[in-house]
Order: structure tokens, then C-alpha cells, then sequence
């Protein structure tokens, strides 16, 4: 009978649960709508990105921080969408940089196709903290 | 333009197919172009003859011999040299006949309007072709309440190649820019009902590396223009007349509204 008083208490307990595994999707226009980790990162950041037309192919400029007293492994590749949300090209190869202790290191990629309209930045560092999804 | 709203009024209360809406006819675009050319001719001819003759006689008996002979020589020889240079320069005067379909199919979009034939201006090109007063007298626009009047102010064609920078390739881009000037013309008043200019614009664009060549496709960068003009068309009469909301994307960017040297800064 005492085991009833607790059913309230379990399904709180799972609905909680449940809202912390789902993250608010990204606001669109911000930084974590473009960048994609493949796990949270501890001392690399994102700190700044922006896209320019130029010639009529898109140009994406983005800055990484290392908050870290140590030199940072970063591997990144660029995701090339045209207007319809389709990958244009291939995959491109992971991309290595190293981002030294306490600097900001600036990556800048260009469109392979003027179709494309929209990106992402796909990053993920060794030094990770989460797990692989 | 309250005898035009009211009409539209109507119109859109009795549905499409309806007897009332105003009939545009869409003239060709007429353009006027100054045609400059240069020529250097040169004409050269020579003749020349040479005649020779010769002749011997000999005569020989037992009393007497003789002989003779006689040559002659005659030559003649001549040049003629011409040398003209010119430059020459007139303005042609002609109706494009492109770049209209697309102006037709987006007024018929709009639901406001109903589309007559024009006849199109065949005669030798000459400065009357600006005369739409005295076509429309002459019966080129049979059962048109109103006359679109372009004409074109510019036609540009671009090839560019840039280096793309960051990378060992180059953009090569082919575009073509075309700028109208549009009056809309009451056959019976001749009252200007809306005036404007449209812009066409097209482009295709290729990436290439060094030693690569590319062709850029024309047929693609004219259906460009064609569309781009007839929505900027459709788009300003429906502005100036106050009709219905008229929307549609922009064809060429598929509706990505990032212009050409914007900057776009995602924020944190």
C-alpha cells in the first residue's frame, strides 16, 4: 500500500528526467544553430562566426578559444547546404588545428558550389568531456 | 486610378474569369542602339604586258645576197592604288523580342488583370517606334485597355574570373543585367497609369582551377533575367496600383534573402 505513495513521486522523478535528456533546440541565428560537436567540449569555444557572399559563394569565418593552459587538438570540417536543407558536395575530410594555450584561432572556409546557401560546422576535439553520441 | 481600383474591386468580388478585369497587351521591348563601325579599304591592282617580236630575212643568189632582220620590244605596265579609311556610326532602332513571356505570365499571376496580343512592330526601324500614341491609333493593341510600354536602358553582359581567396581556385562568372523602363498607358486617355524600372539579373556562376576552362551556359543566365524582370514587373504595377498582395520569391535565390557582401554575425 506504502508502494503507492511513491508512484507520484516516480513519474515526477521520470518527467524530470526526461526534460533534462532534451535540450531546447538552438535558437536560430546563434552560434550553437551552425556548430555541430560531436560531444561537449571543454576548453574549445566557438566564440565567434559569421558568413559573407562574396563573389556569389558563401564565405564562413569562425573563431575558436582555448581556455585552457594547454595546447588544444581541434579537428573541423564544414557541412555545405543549399537552399533546400541538401548537403551540396561531398564530405569534406576532417581538418586539423591546433589551438595553443590561451588563443583564439580563426578558421575561415569557402563554399564549394554558389548553390549553397546555408552551413555547419562540425567540430570535435579529443580532450572531450561528454561522450560520443 | 480610383476608376482602376474600383475595377480591380470588382474583379476580385467576382472571381477569377470574370469579364471585368482589364486587359493589358505587353509590347516587345523597343531599344534603341548606336551602331559604330570602321572600315579600311584598300584596292590595289597591276597590269603589265610585254610584247616582243623578231624577224630575219636572208636571201642568197648567185649574184647578190642580202639580209635583214628586224626585232622589237614593247612593255607596259600599270598600278592602280586605292586607299579609303571610314568610320561610320547610326542608331539602330528594334523591338527585343525576348524577355517578355515572363512579364505576361506574372501579370496573369497577379489575378488582376486579363492579357491581349500586341502586334509586333515590323516596320524599318526608325525613332517612330517610340511613338506609342500613334500605335495605339494604329490598332496595334486590338481590345487592350492598357499598353505596358517598355523599353530597354541597359543591357550588360559581364564574364568575370576571380580567385577565390583561401583556396587555388577561381570564380568564374558570366551575368547579364537588364534594365527596363516600363510605362503603363491608358489606350483611350493615354494617361500614364504607373511608370517604372525593372531590373533582370542572371548569373552562372562555376568554380574552377587554374588550366580548367569553362563554357557558361547563356540559356540559363537569359531564363534568369526573364524571370527576375517579369517578377520585378508584376511586382511594381501591383505596388503603384494598390491591387491585391502580389508575392513571390525571388526566382534566381530561390528565396535566400543573403545579398551579395552582406555580412551575417551569429550571435553567442
Amino acid at each position: 500500500m506504502h508502494l503507492f505513495k511513491f508512484i507520484p513521486l516516480v513519474i515526477a522523478l521520470l518527467l524530470l528526467s526526461a526534460c533534462a535528456s532534451h535540450k531546447p533546440p538552438p535558437r536560430p541565428g546563434s552560434i550553437n544553430a551552425k556548430v555541430e560537436q560531436l560531444s561537449e567540449m571543454s576548453y574549445l569555444q566557438v566564440t565567434d562566426l559569421r558568413a559573407v557572399k562574396r563573389n556569389h559563394l558563401l564565405t564562413v569565418q569562425a573563431e575558436i578559444n582555448n581556455t585552457d593552459s594547454d595546447n588544444q587538438q581541434l579537428y573541423y570540417r564544414f557541412k555545405w547546404l543549399d537552399a533546400a536543407g541538401f548537403a551540396v558536395g561531398g564530405e569534406e575530410a576532417w581538418k586539423p588545428v591546433l589551438v595553443y594555450a590561451y588563443q583564439k584561432q580563426t578558421l575561415t572556409a569557402v563554399a564549394p558550389s554558389p548553390q549553397v546557401t546555408d552551413f555547419r560546422l562540425v567540430v570535435q576535439s579529443p580532450d572531450n568531456t561528454g561522450d560520443l553520441p | 486610378m480610383k476608376q482602376l481600383r474600383l475595377l480591380f474591386l470588382l474583379s476580385s468580388l467576382l472571381g477569377a474569369g470574370n469579364t471585368l478585369a482589364a486587359k493589358i497587351a505587353v509590347t516587345d521591348l523597343a531599344y534603341a542602339e548606336r551602331v559604330s563601325g570602321y572600315f579600311h579599304l584598300v584596292d590595289y591592282h597591276n597590269k603589265s604586258s610585254v610584247r616582243a617580236s623578231e624577224s630575219a630575212r636572208e636571201r642568197d643568189s648567185f649574184e647578190s645576197s642580202s639580209a635583214s632582220s628586224r626585232s622589237s620590244y614593247s612593255g607596259k605596265s600599270q598600278t592602280d592604288y586605292t586607299e579609303v579609311e571610314s568610320s561610320y556610326s547610326y542608331i539602330e532602332y528594334g523591338e527585343l523580342r525576348k524577355f517578355v513571356g515572363d512579364i505576361k505570365g506574372e501579370i496573369l499571376k497577379t489575378g488582376d488583370f486579363k492579357l491581349s496580343q500586341a502586334k509586333p512592330y515590323t516596320a524599318k526601324g526608325s525613332e517612330k517606334i517610340y511613338d506609342i500614341i500613334s500605335r495605339i491609333k494604329k490598332g496595334a493593341y486590338p481590345g487592350a485597355d492598357y499598353v505596358l510600354f517598355g523599353t530597354v536602358s541597359e543591357l550588360d553582359f559581364r564574364d568575370e574570373v576571380n580567385p577565390i581567396i583561401g583556396t587555388d581556385t577561381l570564380s568564374n562568372t558570366f551575368s547579364l543585367m537588364l534594365v527596363a523602363e516600363f510605362s503603363l498607358i491608358n489606350t483611350r486617355t493615354y494617361e500614364v497609369k504607373a511608370a517604372f524600372s525593372a531590373t533582370g539579373e542572371g548569373q552562372d556562376v562555376r568554380v574552377v582551377t587554374g588550366g580548367s576552362r569553362v563554357v557558361p551556359s547563356r540559356g540559363k543566365v537569359v531564363s534568369e533575367v526573364s524571370k527576375s524582370l517579369g517578377v520585378d514587373v508584376a511586382r511594381q504595377i501591383n505596388e503603384q496600383l494598390g491591387g491585391g498582395a502580389y508575392q513571390n520569391a525571388d526566382p534566381v535565390s530561390g528565396g535566400n534573402t543573403m545579398q551579395e557582401g552582406e555580412v551575417v554575425h551569429f550571435s553567442q
